[in-house]
């Protein structure tokens, strides 16, 4: 097992462990739907609710890091320091979709022994698109690219069954 | 058993081991390339049929595309991160 493998199901674990709802979005999800990137973090929408900050401190506390807001006092976003790959959890994406929205469109995963969320691509795509940050930019041709492989294969494969 | 009889059979036994290791060792790699070039006639194949009806996607980025997704999910894990180690440069 890879660093990497062995890392992300560590933090599923932990995720899980915290009762956290979660989907795996940014670029580790295109990862996991084929598109050829890399990435220095990993990105968690979370469902937010009352008992959030007590479940993300549980999670921290499992790894012994620390968690911050880096824009605040206006973030959407909360970010665990401390570990070998920076780790963010996300309460509103820039494409103003719901978490509830997210999911209805997420594929399940296994990672370890647990299965997880992970957005669709074309959610993606369109936080990607709405954030409109340099970093995003680069890397959304070749998301767009994948996508429109991927529906190939996955069409070529059903009329194959058919 | 003798000294002598007993460096000579677990001599024997310890070349029998290295000989099944290194067969063995020897048997993955011949696995790994062979799965590796399974894996790059279908690539080949895959672009092939594809590469016409993408004319504006790069045949190299292409390629990349195709080879990322006939992996399974457990071995797209393998490399996601990019790390910067603590002499400035980055590993995979």
């Amino acid at each position: 097992m890879s660093f990497d493998e062995k890392f992300l199901s560590e933090l599923v674990e932990a995720v899980s462990q915290a009762e956290l709802q979660v989907i795996v979005i940014g670029n580790a999800a295109a990862i996991l739907h084929g598109v050829p990137v890399l990435t220095q973090d990993v990105d968690f929408m979370v469902r937010n609710h009352p008992q959030l900050e007590k479940k993300l401190k549980k999670f921290a506390k499992i790894f012994g890091a620390a968690l911050t807001r880096p824009y605040e006092p206006s973030s959407q976003m909360i970010r665990v320091v401390g570990l070998p790959v920076q780790v963010d959890f996300i309460l509103q994406l820039s494409s103003r979709k719901s978490f509830e929205s997210i999911r209805s469109r997420a594929t399940k995963v296994r990672i370890g022994k647990r299965l997880v969320w992970v957005a669709a691509l074309e959610d993606i795509i369109a936080a990607k698109e709405a954030a409109n940050r340099s970093k995003d930019k680069a890397t959304l041709q070749i998301l767009k690219e994948s996508l429109r492989v991927k529906d190939k294969l996955s069409n070529g494969k059903k009329n194959k069954e058919a | 058993m003798s000294k002598s009889d007993f460096a000579r059979a677990s001599k024997i036994h310890l070349d029998s081991s290295k000989t099944f290791l290194y067969h063995a060792a020897s048997m993955r790699r011949k696995d790994k390339i062979k799965s590796a070039e399974k894996l790059a006639r279908k690539i080949a194949r895959c672009h092939k049929i594809l590469a016409p009806q993408f004319p504006d996607i790069d045949p190299h980025d292409l390629d990349l595309i195709i080879a990322a997704q006939l992996r399974s999910p457990k071995e797209r894990m393998q490399i996601m991160f990019l790390k910067r180690r603590k002499d400035g440069r980055y590993v995979f």
